[in-house]
Formats: C-alpha cells, sequence, structure tokens
C-alpha cells in the first residue's frame, strides 16, 4: 500500500494489522478534511470549519487553534462554548505562557499526560477539568504561524496516533491558512485600490467644482500670454460663456492698456508674487476693473514659466468708491458753504444790523422828549427789535462754531470741571440759593470749552425755569457700555412730554420772552455738543415737579471707571470757600 | 509833556456812509479839535497817504482810522503799504473793523497795525470807542513835530 508507506514512515514498524487499519482510515478522513478546507478561502470561515470537521471526525473533547500575531498567540477558535467566548481575547506569550506558548517557540508538537503535573500548563484559561492535552504547531515553510490544540478530561487520553493525526492536519490546516490569508490580501488590496481611485476622482470632482464655484476667477498662463488653466468664474467675468473660450484668448488682448500688463509681469519677476488692478476688456467689449493677485511660478534655472493667480471684479467697487468720492466733495464743499455762511452772519449782516442800531439810537439820543408818544414808542420797538436780533445773529454763530470751532479732545476729569461751571455761575447760583449735588463722577475724553458749555447751559436752564420751591440740582454719572450717561436733576417747572423733542431745536421756545428772557439757542447748543461727542441727549419731566436731563457722550478710554466715590455738595463746598 | 495845538488830521477810510457818518457824529463832541478826510477805499487811501493824483495836497494823517473790507484794495494791502515805508510807518494806524474773526485780528498785528477795535454794533459803545481813540490820542501819544 503506497499510502500506508509515505504516511506512517515514523510509526508503522512493529505495529499490529488494526492498528495500521486505523491508520489508513485516518489518513483517509485527514485527506477528506484537507480537500474540504483547502476550499474555503475566508479566514474567518475556515478556522471554525476546518476544527468542527477535526473534532466530529476524530471526536475530540475540546479542540483549539491559535494563530501567532507578533510575540503572542491569539485564540482563533475553539470547539467548547465556554472556551469559544475567549476567541481573540485569549493571548499567551509565546515561549513564555501555556503548554501552547512553548509549542509556538519550540515548534515541536507534545502530549501532555496529566497537565497539573506540567509546569509550562497555565490554569484557569481553558476548560477546568482538562487533564491531559496535546499541542501541535501548525507550520508554514520555516515559521510557526500557530497551534493546533486537543484537550481530554482524561489523564494520557493522546496517543502517538493522535499526535501524528494532529501533525498532518497542521499541515494541511498550514496550507489552507495561508491560501485564506493570501486570498483576502488579494481581496483586500483590490478593494482599497478601488476605493482609492473612487476617492481620488471624488475629491478631484469635488476641487473642480470647488474651484469652478469660487467668487473669484482663477487661472494660470504662461508669460506668452496664453491661459492654461481657468475656472469658470474667470470665464464669466470676462463675458466668457465656456472655460474652454478663455484657452483661445490671449491675455495681452484683454488689457485696455497692454503696459499695465507689462509692467506688472516685471515686477512678478522680481517679486514672485503680487497685484495689481487694471483695467481689462470683456468679450462684449465692457470695460472693467479687476484686482489680479498672481504669483510667478518658476523652472529649476529661475525662468518663470507660469503665473499662477485670482481675479477679482472690482467694477461695482471702483464705482462705489468714485461715488463716494463726489459726495465727499459735495459735502466738503457744503461744509465749506457753512463755514461761510458763518462769515456771512458775522460780518455781512451784523453790518447793516449795525446800522439800524446805531440809527434808532441815535434817534432816541438826539429826539428824546421832541417827538410825540408814538413816535418814541416806535423807536423803542425797533430798538428792542435789533437789539434781540443782534442776539440771535451772535447765538447762531456761537451755534454753527460748535463744528467748525470744535477743539481737539482730551482727557477730562469731571469732578475738576463741575467747580469751574459752577463758579462761572456763581452769581447766579447764589441768588437763586440752588442747592447743588454731584455724585462720583468719571474721567472721559472730550473738548474742554464744550463740555463746560454743557453742563453750563443745563444748569443755568435749572436756575431759570426753577419753581418757588427751594432749587435742588443733582447731578449724577452712570456707566453703560461704551458710554457715558450723565443727568442734570432739578425741582422746577417741569416740561409737558409734547415739548420734548421740540425744546433741543434751534431758536423753539416755550415761554414768552416777558416770563423767561432768551433766544431758545442754549438747549439746541448742547444737542450739537453731545452729538459731537457721540452722545444722545433727552429729558425726562413731570410738569411742576421737575426735570432731569439725561445725555450720553461716547467712552474712547480703554477702562473707563469713576474716578471720584463721593458724592458731594458742590454748592456748600463752593459756598464755603467763597466766605473764607 | 508836549502837546501840539493845530487840529490833528484824521484819515477815515471807509466804504459805508453809514460808519463815516456816525464817526463824524462821534468826533463831534471830540475835546481835539480835528480834520477828518474820508475815503472810500483802499486805492484812494494809499493815493491820499502818498499824495497823489486828486491828494497833491493832502496833509500827512497823524492818525488813521481803517476799515478792513474796503473795495479794490482792502485794508490788510493798506496797512502792510504804510508800515513798508520808513516815514510813513510811525502814524498810528487804528483798524476799525465789523469783523471778530481771529484772522482778521491776528493778520492786522501781523502787520504792526498799532490798536484794534471791533465795530460795536450798539451806538453808546461805537461813542465809547471814539472816546477811547480820543483820550488814547489825548493822553498817551505825543505828536511827531513837523
Amino acid at each position: 500500500m503506497k499510502e500506508k508507506k509515505l504516511s506512517t514512515a515514523l510509526f508503522v514498524d512493529g505495529l499490529s494489522e488494526a492498528e495500521l487499519k486505523e491508520i489508513a482510515v485516518r489518513i483517509k478522513l485527514i485527506s477528506e478534511i484537507g480537500h474540504k478546507t483547502t476550499a474555503i478561502l475566508d479566514l474567518d470561515e475556515l478556522l471554525p470549519q476546518a476544527l468542527g470537521l477535526i473534532s466530529r471526525t476524530f471526536s475530540y473533547y475540546n479542540m483549539s487553534i491559535f494563530l501567532r500575531e507578533g510575540e503572542y498567540i491569539i485564540l482563533k477558535t475553539a470547539t467548547r462554548p465556554e472556551h469559544a467566548k475567549l476567541v481573540d481575547k485569549l493571548r499567551f506569550k509565546v515561549g513564555k505562557e501555556g503548554i501552547t506558548g512553548w509549542v509556538a517557540e519550540k515548534g515541536k508538537a507534545v502530549i501532555v499526560e496529566d497537565v497539573r503535573e506540567d509546569k509550562r500548563y497555565k490554569a484557569g484559561f481553558s476548560y477546568a477539568k482538562t487533564r491531559s492535552e496535546i499541542s501541535v504547531p501548525i507550520r508554514y515553510e520555516k515559521s510557526i504561524i500557530g497551534v493546533l490544540d486537543a484537550q481530554s478530561r482524561s489523564c494520557g487520553a493522546f496517543s502517538q496516533n493522535d499526535l501524528f493525526t494532529l501533525k498532518t492536519l497542521a499541515d494541511q490546516l498550514a496550507v489552507a491558512i495561508e491560501n485564506a490569508k493570501l486570498f483576502s490580501q488579494v481581496i483586500h488590496e483590490g478593494g482599497r485600490r478601488r476605493k482609492a481611485d473612487a476617492a481620488l476622482k471624488k475629491s478631484e470632482s469635488r476641487y473642480k467644482s470647488l474651484v469652478d464655484h469660487l467668487p473669484v476667477g482663477v487661472y494660470r498662463s504662461t508669460p506668452d500670454g496664453r491661459i492654461i488653466e481657468a475656472n469658470q468664474t474667470l470665464a464669466h467675468i470676462l463675458g466668457y460663456k465656456r472655460v474652454d473660450d478663455l484657452m483661445e484668448v490671449n491675455v495681452r488682448d484683454l488689457y485696455v492698456r497692454k503696459e499695465e500688463r507689462n509692467k506688472n509681469l516685471q515686477q512678478l519677476d522680481k517679486s514672485i508674487t503680487g497685484f495689481h488692478e487694471p483695467q481689462l476688456r470683456r468679450k462684449d467689449k465692457k470695460k472693467i476693473w479687476v484686482r489680479d493677485y498672481s504669483r510667478a511660478v518658476c523652472d529649476l534655472k529661475g525662468n518663470t514659466v507660469f503665473y499662477d493667480g485670482i481675479l477679482v471684479d472690482i467694477t461695482e467697487r471702483r464705482l462705489a468708491q468714485a461715488r463716494l468720492q463726489t459726495v465727499l466733495k459735495e459735502l466738503e464743499r457744503s461744509n465749506a458753504e457753512l463755514q461761510q455762511f458763518a462769515y456771512v452772519a458775522s460780518h455781512d449782516l451784523q453790518e447793516p444790523l449795525r446800522m439800524v442800531a446805531s440809527y434808532v439810537r441815535l434817534l432816541s439820543r438826539r429826539y428824546k422828549g421832541k417827538l410825540d408818544k408814538d413816535a418814541e414808542e416806535f423807536i423803542w420797538f425797533a430798538e428792542e427789535g435789533a437789539t434781540r436780533m443782534k442776539q440771535m445773529i451772535s447765538d447762531l454763530l456761537d451755534y454753527s462754531r460748535v463744528g467748525t470751532r470744535g477743539k481737539v479732545f482730551k482727557l477730562l476729569k469731571a469732578k475738576d470741571l463741575l467747580p469751574q461751571v459752577l463758579d462761572n455761575l456763581k452769581v447766579s447760583l447764589e441768588e437763586s440759593e440752588a442747592e447743588v449735588k454731584a455724585g462720583p463722577m468719571p474721567e472721559f475724553y472730550g473738548d474742554e470749552t464744550q463740555i463746560i458749555r454743557l453742563f453750563q447751559n443745563l444748569i443755568v436752564n435749572a436756575v431759570k425755569f426753577r419753581s418757588s420751591r427751594p432749587l435742588k440740582i443733582n447731578i449724577k454719572a452712570e456707566r453703560l457700555t461704551n458710554e457715558w450717561k450723565f443727568s442734570v436733576e432739578d425741582n422746577g417747572i417741569g416740561i409737558s412730554p409734547e415739548y420734548f423733542d421740540r425744546i433741543f431745536l434751534i431758536f423753539q421756545r416755550l415761554h414768552t420772552r416777558k416770563d423767561y428772557p432768551g433766544t431758545g439757542i442754549g438747549l439746541a447748543i448742547c444737542k450739537r455738543i453731545v452729538e459731537r461727542h457721540e452722545g444722545k441727549i433727552w429729558v425726562e419731566s413731570q410738569p411742576g415737579k421737575g426735570s432731569r436731563f439725561m445725555f450720553t457722550i461716547k467712552d474712547l478710554g480703554p477702562n473707563g471707571k469713576m474716578i471720584d466715590e463721593d458724592e458731594r455738595n458742590l454748592f456748600l463746598e463752593e459756598n464755603s470757600i467763597g466766605k473764607v | 509833556m508836549e502837546y501840539s495845538l493845530r487840529p490833528i488830521e484824521i484819515l477815515l477810510v471807509e466804504d459805508n456812509p453809514g460808519d463815516v457818518r456816525l464817526m463824524m457824529e462821534a468826533l463831534k463832541d471830540c475835546k481835539v479839535q480835528n480834520h477828518i478826510h474820508v475815503v472810500e477805499d483802499g486805492a484812494e487811501a494809499l493815493d491820499f497817504i502818498f499824495r497823489k493824483k486828486a491828494y497833491k495836497d493832502a496833509p500827512r494823517p497823524d492818525l488813521i482810522l481803517l476799515d478792513l473790507n474796503l473795495p479794490k484794495k482792502d485794508g490788510r494791502e493798506v496797512l502792510a503799504e504804510i508800515k513798508k515805508n520808513d516815514s510813513l510807518k510811525r502814524i498810528p494806524v487804528v483798524i476799525l473793523t465789523a469783523s471778530n474773526a481771529e484772522k482778521d485780528i491776528l493778520k492786522a498785528y501781523d502787520l504792526n497795525a498799532n490798536c484794534y477795535i471791533t465795530k460795536p454794533v450798539d451806538l453808546d459803545q461805537f461813542i465809547n470807542v471814539v472816546k477811547s481813540i480820543e483820550n488814547f490820542w489825548l493822553c498817551v501819544v505825543m505828536l511827531p513835530k513837523d
């Protein structure tokens, strides 16, 4: 028997007929398993199926296959369910742990009669009832790729025949495993390549779409003016339908002034990157302004081979700029006119007024008592009108000077300004027996003269429109986001809500000149001053109870804070200084 | 202190007849005897001062009252011409104008005007101004002798 001779070279000597028969059966079964297993190309499928076949055919109690991965052998399949749970988790360090670890290192098969007496045995990992164990290396060419293992609940359950069977099966398995690995590699590699190809295509089309839809024109051109790459936006900017149409265009012909291109290229050859804003001619001959950012791409010798760049249509912006310039000029002109108006008011209007006032006065000086009563009354009205007109012209000048004569803003300390304000108003404050209180005051940037005037006008108003009650004026400051809010509160006659806006208009008055003299310029000047400080002014009031004027001043300092934390009675302080 | 007893010669350079008349009225009550010569523009003023054309026999003014805003040559030019001339530059010049604008004031002082007076709108103030010129004349200035 050829088969017998070949496969039993080690064991046949001295074997009985029955034993030889058994070997023959085994070999037959092994070859069957070999056939079946080599047909399975999926590794995950191969190992459990092969082990199932082996264990069914040879009825071993518990079988397992470990595969080597680096320093470890790892359980890949097992027949007993409790053992199978540990697949991919149970591992032994090659040469250091367990009988299988030893086999994997030495490459020698082993039969252990009683595991309890074997130092290599590592309990706890496999089934507790294991007594004997047989373990053979799975060898492919010269390396150990895994271990085939079987266990029994009886001591000394494995024979030399079992060793032979398992070793032969291990060889078959090795081939099947390598086949499966190879196959899976081929499959995966192919898959990867297909995936990579698809991803590349996808990213290419994504970039093309991205570049095409950028809001700026993108191009690559050559020094002789050919466009060799461009996006859809560039075609659109230049009035062409398709990118391909641009390939027929020479960049030189796009320029309205050809020297602009030459100048830019000379610059780029020096500085590599840069931009310029030439005027181009579209396909439809329409002229457009563009901003062209470009970069010279050089070869190894330093010669420019391409210009890469992006192009933005700035025609709209240019037009808007031009419009802005026109408006600005117009504004400057009207500002100059306003200045002129101030001069006209100061000189040309005052001149005839002076004539009227002077000669009416001369009349009344020379002819007082020599004319009748009517004539004297007429002269009085003429004089009175001239006086009022003089005041109004001078107020108008003041008003216009808030803008034209404003000083540079500097850091002001409100607590130092208030005493100046009150000092200017000392006489009227004393006469009206006003009590002026001020809360903590901040530092802020402003026009000193104007801020003094602002407080002064508001306090003058409080004095002027006081009621019969003792006058109390309360000045407070409060920090808001990016600005300071000031309030000047009095307990005077108050204002009806319907006049809250009107009082800030120039020459608007709520009372007769007989009751309250004045032209009605004070609050209009306040409003102009506040507006020059980027703030707002408004009033809250209840007729008969008092008014609270509030205004904001934009805080230009980095961290505005109150510098004077005490509330002070300014009037008393002023008074006490006066008495000393 | 030595005073001249002859009437003082005043040159009034003023284009506004209303102002001329007011000035005359104000000087009527003046304690110092005076002759007022009136010219209406800057060119005429220079003719008077340099005794040209119609003013060959004009007296040398002891005081010039000069309005800044004049036809032909304005007051600034007239002032500059006077102060350039060595023999004329000692004649006191009082600038009389309605303009309060700072640039006018500074310009006048740059050109060595002796005094700068803004014409007051009020007649009483105007008369006071003329009186102060008179006082200034009587008490402060000693006339250069011919």
